[in-house]
């Protein structure tokens, strides 16, 4: 990772690892050939260019490691990078192992091919031909030494100095010198005598023995060739002593001597060393070789990894743009072909955020038209179904479903015949909207179904849907529930009725009643008995009829007159167990009462709802038969989705509502009874209504007549009573 | 071969050292006496060389020998101090011609030659009175820390020989350090 993060220029870092390696390897290969002032250094080198080796091994190392640790987590580029390394391993390793096997080989053969047996046997005769002539000389120079010494016996010591001049009077360059066991010097004479070179403990050993000694050796001073060195044991009287002639080998046979010692150690040594030299220079070439192929590989690793960087980031770009981040921008760092792929995938990427942009907003646009569609459908009064072209249902508003009784909104995709099964009191209307429905233009009809509250009118409008090329592919139905209006219509028009009917009536009732009374009083005392009777008879019954025709008027006008609510807090429970206890057990009705505890006080007029119970009571009375009459009262609270309502639910024993006046049975004068005004449900009705409530036949209770009347708690109330005085 | 080989050897050879003293010189004594303002250092060396080395010596490869002397002062906390660091080279070397083991020293004199490797390493092991010029340095009256040791300069081997001579241990002709203090 730190390596990573200490970056160079690549190319100047293996420019000058390049040249260090190429100068290493050089000094090192210099050395190896000749053993000049680099020698000194080929030792450095070798460890110079070991650890290079030991360093970028490592460095090599650790880029594979780095490599495989990306492979396994699958990074980006990782396999191209391994694919062009392998390749640039192998394509640099085939050619560089071949010229490695091949010069190894030549090496070896070029220096087996340096010795030669015949070479080594002239050599070893050479020397054996040195050593002959130079054995000669010594023989020579050890017979002087010991003639000389036999001639220096019974010298006396004085006289030595003297006798050894006389012996060798012919200058020469030999050194004489005449000492004693202890190596004293009694005598010296010669070219070098200043400082006589003894001979050493080895050959003074010898000497002791009473044996001469002779042998050859390296002058004192280098450029002097060899010298002779020869000891001959002097007998003398008393004492033995010793004679030591160092006789330089003369120079020409010297200087033979010395080339062909020189040269046949410097081949005995190149023998020797034969193994040595083919492992160094094998060294030298492999390390040559290693350091080579693993910088190469390093560079190689350094220089792919440069070129996949481009790669590897359009892959990384590619992922991002995959996973959805069309932010996504890559440096554009190189003018070649990837830099150009670089910048197209920076264009591309451009435009598809711009794509993507411009969708979202019209998906926001969509999603908030289909909300506000939705917002709209759902506060629609009018139910609206939609349906595709296989006649499945695609919309359904909240209204739909209350005005439907069913749950159309949750059987989206539902096809109509199924929904004409799960709501069989739905099937004739569906059918019809099916049939419609598949019409190609517009059409509008007035449906009428039975629900369960009853007999409900619906006002259908149905639009096909038409697709680009005018086919028909769905259908929109918008219907309005008009059963309350047509009722609204139908109180109306009998409240009017009912107002001039009151005020045609009830005009010309007070002058009949006043001319019947007058006539009586007039004519009472003229007529006989019997006539006066009859009179008195007839104008009382006109007298009543009238009363009674006003009475009936009056209550019609009470029904068509216009609300005047006094509304108060008013406990619906309170308030019923009050009403009933005015209908004793005498009265022939028993009561059955199911109040809920704790229902909310409502906001209501209390003597419009009395008259409201009593309606009811009575007309249940009035229905059942004397004594037998049992009439149930049930409160409860039924929570709407945008309310909560009181519902009272009056029940009877009775025959019940004849199917046919379900219909009608709220409206003035429709009643199957002989007494009564024929306008008791028709009042209720029209109290509940003022009161922001409903009314309607029960047509689930099968055991008599049931009525359900649902009154608003106050929030509600309140706002119904703004309507109302409104 | 592999220079990481090279690398291990190398650890190889310091951890070889000791091993490999049966082959190696010895220091049986050494001694140091002031003489005037020097001191002069005698030893007695046991020289024992490994077949390697003599087999190399008789084809003709000079050895070149090391003879080290370190003089140092104790001091309590830090590091002693090197007053004297000598070097004596002296060369070995095989005179075909005239069948004799030379041993030719670094001081400009005649090489000395003898009939056997042993009488060599004989005479060789006996030094006596070498100088050391120790006047400026050493103080009299206190005591120093001295220490001995012989080895075999490698650099000044052949170049061919010379990984293998740093790799094998037949070829560490070094001595350990005779180590021994004198009051001057």
């Amino acid at each position: 990772m730190v390596l990573r993060r200490l970056k160079p220029p690549v190319s100047l870092t293996i420019a000058v690892l390049f040249a260090a390696i190429v100068a290493s390897l050089h000094l090192m290969s210099s050395a190896t050939q000749d053993s000049s002032r680099l020698g000194q250094l080929y030792s450095s080198l070798l460890l110079i260019n070991s650890l290079g080796s030991l360093l970028l091994l490592g460095l090599v190392g650790a880029n594979i490691y780095w490599l495989l640790k990306q492979l396994k987590r699958k990074v980006a580029g990782s396999r191209c990078t391994a694919r062009m390394v392998f390749l640039f391993i192998l394509l640099s390793l085939a050619p560089a192992s071949i010229v490695f096997y091949y010069s190894m080989q030549f090496l070896q053969q070029s220096i087996d091919s340096w010795f030669d047996v015949r070479i080594d046997r002239a050599m070893e005769d050479a020397l054996q031909l040195g050593q002959a002539a130079m054995d000669e000389q010594m023989r020579t120079v050890l017979r002087q030494t010991e003639q000389a010494a036999e001639r220096l016996e019974n010298v006396p010591d004085s006289m030595l100095g003297i006798t050894l001049s006389e012996l060798y009077d012919t200058p020469q360059d030999a050194d004489f010198t005449v000492f004693s066991k202890q190596g004293r010097i009694l005598a010296a004479s010669g070219a070098d005598s200043i400082v006589p070179d003894l001979p050493n403990e080895g050959i003074l050993l010898q000497l002791r023995h009473g044996r001469s000694h002779v042998g050859l050796e390296p002058a004192a001073e280098a450029d002097q060739g060899l010298r002779i060195r020869a000891v001959a044991v002097v007998n003398a009287r008393d004492e033995s002593y010793f004679l030591q002639t160092l006789y330089p080998v003369p120079r020409r046979l010297a200087e033979l001597a010395d080339t062909v010692e020189s040269a046949f150690v410097h081949y005995k040594e190149l023998n020797y060393l034969r193994n040595s030299l083919k492992a160094s220079f094998s060294l030298t070439l492999s390390l040559i070789l290693l350091l080579s192929l693993l910088a190469a590989i390093w560079s190689a690793f350094a220089s792919i990894r440069r070129i996949v960087a481009p790669v590897r980031r359009l892959v990384q770009g590619t992922r991002a743009v995959a996973e959805g981040d069309y932010e996504k921008r890559l440096p554009v760092k190189s003018k070649d072909e990837l830099g150009f792929l670089v910048e197209s995938f920076n264009a591309m990427t451009a435009k598809l955020a711009r794509a993507r942009d411009e969708a979202h907003n019209s998906r926001q646009e969509v999603e908030r038209q289909r909300a506000y569609l939705e917002t709209l459908l759902g506060n629609l009064s009018s139910g609206v179904l939609s349906f595709d072209s296989r006649l499945k249902l695609q919309t359904a508003n909240h209204a739909s479903g209350v005005i439907l009784h069913a749950d159309l909104p949750n059987r989206i995709n539902t096809p109509l015949a199924k929904l004409a099964e799960l709501y069989p009191h739905l099937a004739d209307a569906l059918a019809l909207v099916g049939e419609r429905g598949m019409r190609d233009k517009p059409w509008q009809e007035e449906i009428t179904l039975d629900g369960p509250e009853g007999r409900q009118h619906l006002l259908s409008h149905g639009t096909p849907l038409l697709n680009g090329d005018r086919g028909w592919h769905g259908a929109v139905v918008v219907f309005d529930d008009v059963t309350e209006l047509i009722r609204a219509q139908r109180s109306a028009a009998w409240g009017e009725v009912a107002q001039r009917l009151a005020h045609e009536i009830k005009n010309p009732l007070t002058p009949i009643q006043l001319s019947a009374e007058r006539l009586r009083h007039k004519l009472a005392g003229a007529l006989g008995d019997p006539e006066a009777q009859v009179l008195d008879r007839s104008t009382r019954t006109i007298v009543q009829q009238v009363e009674a025709m006003k009475t009936m008027v009056n209550a019609f006008a009470e029904y068509a007159k216009p609300a005047r609510m006094q509304l108060q807090p008013v406990q619906l429970s309170t308030l019923i167990e009050e009403v009933v206890t005015l209908y004793p057990p005498k009265s022939g009705v028993r009561f059955e009462l199911q109040l809920s505890d704790g229902l909310p006080a409502i906001s209501a007029d209390p003597v419009k709802l009395r008259q409201v119970l009593h309606n009811l009571i009575k007309n249940a009375q009035e229905a059942t038969a004397e004594g037998e009459g049992v009439i149930q009262l049930l409160t409860r609270m039924v929570p709407d989705r945008y309310h909560c309502w009181i519902e009272l639910l009056v029940r009877d024993n009775g025959p019940g509502v004849p199917p046919e006046q379900v219909e009608r049975v709220f409206e003035p004068y429709v009643t199957t009874k002989t007494k009564g005004t024929g306008l008791g449900l028709a009042i209720v009705k029209k109290i509940i209504e003022e009161h922001g409530g409903t009314i309607r036949h029960d047509a689930g209770y099968r055991d008599g007549a049931g009525f359900i009347i649902r009154l608003p708690l106050p929030d509600a109330v309140a706002t119904s009573e703004t309507v109302i005085n409104g | 071969m592999n220079p990481a080989r090279a690398g291990f050897g190398a650890m190889l050879l310091l951890a070889g050292a000791a091993c490999a003293a049966t082959d190696a010189p010895r220091i049986v004594r050494a001694e140091l006496v002031r003489d005037g303002d020097r001191h002069l250092l005698s030893a007695e060396v046991e020289y024992r060389f490994s077949e390697a080395a003599t087999e190399a010596l008789q084809n003709g490869v000079p050895l070149t020998l090391q003879l080290n002397l370190q003089i140092s002062r104790e001091r309590r906390y830090w590091w002693d101090e090197t007053m004297v660091d000598t070097r004596w080279s002296f060369r070995l070397r095989y005179h075909s011609l005239a069948k004799l083991y030379q041993w030719v020293e670094d001081d400009g004199r005649a090489p000395r030659g003898f009939a056997s490797l042993a009488a060599l390493l004989e005479e060789m092991g006996a030094v006596r009175r070498l100088e050391v010029p120790t006047a400026a340095v050493l103080i009299p009256g206190q005591t120093y820390q001295a220490r001995l040791a012989v080895s075999l300069d490698i650099e000044s081997l052949p170049l061919p020989l010379r990984p293998v001579a740093y790799l094998s241990p037949a070829w560490y002709l070094g001595s350990p350090w005779f180590q021994w203090s004198f009051v001057d």
